[in-house]
């Protein structure tokens, strides 16, 4: 398994521009988001939850087709399917390499966003801790959608088809960054945890059954 | 007993039970529907507070019944698709989906107007008005996977899957809704426990008019069923 990591590591290193893009998108995103809000700080304060959330949310989103569809395209999915390690793994490793390089770097700079959306500096390590724990789960259901939709690879209708499953991880985020409750095990919390840990769970095998479907 | 039930999964046979009970549910809707909405309408009393506009309930209930139980049957119907691979299996949810989105756009419908008079507000975030928004996206979500795929047996192996998924999803997503707020909409309007319940003048109507919307239900699935069987029959042949 950890081989298979460090080979799509380096996949994604060596080919990906995708990173570079999706950082772009988060940081462009999000100003579209201060700018829409037209200096109004008190507006701006109330908006920056959100806007972290959809802007993350979106830079994950368009990047879904990067996971699976060009190995359906060049045929290497194939070999992925009759190789002796279990599809499953190979599929795990792949949304968690994706969700590492798309995610990492964004909540690197999240800090610094958020401060400039006027957000007190102890929210922001709560906010950004919580994005670290919800945000998986955007990931593993984006790969799930991305195995079911492998018959028609248009990414607006991977796009469209994802979102309704991104309610629940968006609906606990956006609640669980604006409670008030500083005890991290809360129920709020413990929901969003449960939540990430259910998807991360069923992920991999919904995929490889969609996959298998798929060259059926 | 299960040998007789699973029989009907042979397109023929379907066809004709469809044609003998297609008939009989549509006359069932005629006679449960027209006399309901009658009653409801013209021989039930004002509610003190609501005025008229409570008699929205004989469509929005049964609407709201159908919309949710309709996503039930799909779920059932993919799964039995993604066991047993009967054709009539598949083609039954995807001619279901589109009368739950006609469903689903009735109740909204139904809802705002009503909640235009009582709340004096046509939409409002609440948990229940949320939950059909959710369930909407689902309905169209599953409309567009069909049409997005060509072949059939590919169709119905990925839109069963996303069935599948989308009810637990949803599921989850009203549960987390109604747990971040509880709302301005008022409880079940019927339950089993008869405490609970609305007035019987209203109730009976309520029932007969669930009734007739659930045979219309049954002949609208059964006559679209019976229309993609043909359809995939005349592709195969032609």
């Amino acid at each position: 398994m950890l081989n298979i990591l460090k080979l799509e590591f380096l996949i994604v290193l060596r080919s990906g521009s995708h990173i570079g893009l999706a950082f772009s998108f988060f940081l462009f995103f999000m100003l579209l988001f201060a700018l829409s809000s037209l200096g109004n700080s008190s507006f701006l304060s109330g908006l920056g939850l959100t806007a972290v959330w959809l802007s993350l949310l979106m830079s994950i989103l368009l990047t879904l087709n990067k996971i699976i569809h060009e190995d359906f395209k060049s045929g290497v999915l194939e070999y992925l399917l009759i190789s002796d390690i279990p599809i499953e793994v190979t599929l795990f490793c792949k949304t968690l390499v994706h969700w590492v390089s798309v995610v990492i770097p964004l909540l690197i700079v999240t800090p610094l966003v958020l401060i400039t959306f006027q957000i007190s500096s102890d929210n922001v390590a709560k906010v950004v801790f919580i994005l670290l724990l919800g945000s998986p789960s955007l990931s593993f259901i984006g790969m799930m959608i991305s195995c079911l939709t492998l018959a028609n690879r248009s990414s607006l209708l991977l796009t469209t088809i994802t979102i309704p499953f991104y309610f629940p991880t968006l609906l606990l985020g956006i609640f669980c960054c604006a409670s008030t409750n500083n005890n991290l095990i809360a129920f709020e919390y413990l929901l969003l945890y449960a939540n990430t840990l259910f998807t991360i769970v069923i992920s991999p095998y919904i995929s490889a059954y969609a996959i298998k479907l798929n060259y059926s | 007993m299960s040998n007789k039930f699973w029989k009907f999964s042979n397109p023929v046979l379907f066809k004709k039970l469809s044609g003998l009970i297609s008939p009989l549910a549509g006359i069932i809707a005629i006679l449960a529907i027209i006399p309901g909405l009658v009653w409801g309408v013209f021989f039930t009393n004002p509610d003190y507070k609501q005025m008229e506009t409570v008699k929205i309930i004989f469509i929005h209930v049964p609407a709201a019944f159908l919309a949710i139980n309709i996503y039930l049957m799909m779920t059932i119907t993919s799964l039995i698709w993604l066991v047993r691979r009967h054709y009539v299996s598949a083609l039954a949810a995807k001619s279901a989906a589109i009368i739950g989105l006609t469903m689903t756009i009735v109740t909204i419908i139904t809802g705002s107007l009503w909640g235009s008079s009582t709340w004096g507000t046509y939409w409002v975030w609440d948990p229940r008005l949320t939950s059909f928004a959710i369930l909407l996206c689902f309905y169209v979500g599953y409309i567009l996977l069909w049409q997005a795929i060509g072949s059939l047996e590919k169709a119905a192996n990925i839109t069963s899957l996303f069935c599948i998924i989308g009810s637990v999803f949803a599921l989850l997503s009203r549960y987390i809704v109604f747990f971040i707020d509880q709302g301005l909409h008022q409880g079940p309007t019927l339950s089993l426990d008869q405490e609970k319940n609305i007035d019987n003048s209203y109730y009976f109507p309520l029932i007969l008019m669930l009734i007739g919307f659930s045979s219309l239900f049954i002949y609208l699935v059964l006559v679209r069923t019976t229309t993609e069987l043909n359809k995939f029959k005349l592709k195969g042949v032609g």
